[in-house]
């Protein structure tokens, strides 16, 4: 082989490259105004010195909302959600977002955590502009002893809806992940489930029948703030007690 | 009487022989995943974490030292590669390919700052890590196998994802050993070619099994949540890159080998494969760019190996763009896909 030849074919080669570099570093054509600014909006927000506290316990998901809103003419390029949290593991989901898109940021407390306040620094950038919001809650010692019950709950608000409530597309094969909320409360306990498409969020009273009752909300995720579907059962140890619908609540519960 | 002994010694040695390979195996499958920890926690004393969020600077002024420093460390191995070829120097090219795989070991140690601990091993990655576009995610076509063989699994309720990478380091150390071991036997015996055991079903068992221990090592690296809530870039492109140099340094020697006219060399690579047997026409089609490249079978000059290589890499490259250009997978990247399971929750 001749070296024009050889210089010939890397030449190619590196061309070749370079095009798709070139093509995967361009910005999808329609986005006129880079740099549109924008706020990010974080549920549930930080809490004041006065209010209470949010708290977790380690392991535990702490699932932050993240919405963005524009100002002046829109951009339509998405934002970037980023975030950070000493001791703690951090997952995003639907990282890219845009107008009423609603982005997860799952902030999971390390065993080390314990004791201390976990400060979430969360981020949006789109090109050269970013805004940032911090939100913290505090990590208490203790572990998850409810999930056992959450899923029985769980259990039979599912068998229901995907009888009832076909067009939520909720069936027995759904997959579901838990994790515990509000650690520190202690009548009324509460429990959050993650399918694909919805977040649940489970709360019971305990207490002796006729007063256990037992509540379910519907989040669909990625593109709701708040829940939209929510149901009852008046007592879960009564013989026939079927869920009912209800007043759905304003906001999620965390 | 004497043939029985023969036998028995025989059988004997071959289970002697069995018994080290698993235990290599098993050793050095424990070492690739524990060394890691131990040296990132050693290196952490030198290399500490910093927050990038609450020090900034700190890091802005680390990255002045580190990206000249990465941009060499790359310059240098692509030479040692390039130099190893056209000079003919195996050991060259093989010391450069191992340097461009090892920093995916530190994809393994979790740290806010990527270059933290065991994660200083990146740097010759930095030049990769361009904020525009993730140059890292232009060898993902690599992650075909793994998608072919996790998929249905996840979709059938079973995360065999780290298993996967077990496996494969596992089963790659094993063939490594097992290469190892026979080589060594056959000079002992003062045979010319090695075309026993292992060597029958691969003629290169040895980097047969390098190249599918670094996929267990790159996929483990893939897998690695990233505690900054960023996407893990992974290591598909240097996994791709080296083993596409180990693969040209196996034809190099097997050039050596044909041109010294080793006794029942040629009648050997008759009957043993490569790497591994694969169908007739799929070696037709792995083989179709180098026969209309080269006109002939195999490139046998430091050039033609260096044109070969740049023409395979550029080919996978661009069977990677698609991932690269459809911004695939989705949310947290590999260390996600394919999403959600029963009991995990992510």
């Amino acid at each position: 082989m001749s070296n024009k030849r050889l210089a010939a074919i890397l030449a190619s080669c590196v061309a070749v490259i370079m095009a798709i570099v070139t093509i995967a570093a361009i910005p999808p054509p329609g986005e006129p105004d880079e740099n549109t600014a924008f706020h990010i909006n974080v549920i549930p927000e930080q809490r004041t010195e006065e209010q209470e506290p949010l708290y977790s316990i380690a392991g535990q998901h702490f699932v932050f909302l993240v919405t963005i809103t524009g100002e002046g003419e829109g951009s339509e390029r998405p934002v970037r959600i980023s975030a950070t949290a000493p001791y703690a593991e951090v997952v995003i989901y639907q990282k890219d977002i845009c107008e009423g898109e609603v982005a997860e940021v799952v902030v999971i407390p390390a065993q080390s955590s314990i004791g201390k306040t976990i400060e979430v620094a969360i981020t949006g950038t789109r090109d050269s502009v970013s805004d940032e919001k911090l939100v913290s809650f505090k990590v208490a010692e203790g572990e998850d002893d409810r999930q056992e019950y959450a899923e029985m709950l769980l259990d039979r608000f599912v068998s229901w809806l995907a009888t009832n409530h076909p067009e939520l597309r909720i069936t027995e094969d759904t997959a579901w992940n838990g994790t515990m909320v509000s650690p520190v409360w202690l009548v009324v306990s509460h429990y959050l489930f993650f399918s694909e498409e919805w977040e649940a969020h489970i709360e019971w009273h305990i207490m002796m029948p006729p007063y256990d009752w037992t509540r379910i909300d519907l989040r669909h995720r990625f593109d709701e703030l708040e829940p939209s579907y929510a149901f009852e059962i008046s007592s879960v140890n009564a013989t026939s007690s079927e869920p009912v619908p209800m007043e759905v609540p304003e906001t999620v519960w965390r | 009487m004497q043939t029985i002994g023969l036998k028995r010694s025989r059988i004997g040695l071959l289970a002697g022989i069995s018994l080290l390979v698993v235990v290599f195996t098993v050793a050095l499958t424990f070492a690739t995943l524990q060394l890691p920890v131990l040296l990132g926690n050693w290196l952490s004393n030198y290399f500490p974490d910093i927050h990038p969020v609450m020090e900034p600077e700190r890091v802005a002024e680390f990255m002045v030292v580190a990206r000249p420093v990465g941009y060499a460390c790359l310059a240098v191995i692509a030479i040692l590669i390039v130099a190893g070829f056209m000079m003919g120097k195996r050991k060259l090219a093989i010391c450069g390919s191992f340097a461009f795989f090892l920093p995916t070991f530190g994809y393994f140690f979790a740290s806010m700052f990527f270059l933290a601990g065991l994660g200083i091993l990146r740097v010759p990655f930095i030049p990769f890590w361009d904020p525009s576009v993730n140059l890292m995610n232009f060898g993902d076509i690599s992650y075909l196998p793994y998608i072919v063989l996790v998929y249905p699994f996840w979709l059938g309720g079973v995360d065999i994802r780290e298993a996967l990478a077990w496996i494969a380091i596992g089963v790659g150390l094993f063939i490594f050993v097992m290469g190892t071991i026979t080589w060594f036997y056959g000079k002992v015996q003062r045979r010319k070619t090695v075309d026993f055991w292992i060597y029958r079903y691969s003629r290169h068992p040895q980097y047969l099994g390098f190249i599918i221990w670094s996929y267990g090592v790159m996929l483990f690296a893939a897998q690695q949540p990233v505690p900054m809530g960023g996407s893990n870039p992974g290591a598909s492109l240097p996994w791709l890159l080296t083993s596409l140099v180990i693969i040209c340094i196996a034809l190099a020697e097997e050039n050596r080998m044909r041109k010294e006219g080793r006794e029942g060399y040629l009648q050997y690579t008759v009957s043993a494969p490569f790497l591994f047997r694969i169908p007739k026409f799929v070696s037709t089609i792995i083989t179709f760019p180098m026969r209309l490249m080269l006109k002939k079978d195999r490139p046998e000059t430091g050039k033609e190996m260096v044109a070969t290589f740049a023409v395979y890499a550029t080919i996978l490259i661009l069977l990677s763009s698609p991932f690269v250009l459809l911004d695939w997978p989705f949310g947290i990247g590999w260390s996600g896909w394919p999403g959600y399971m029963p009991g995990i929750f992510r």
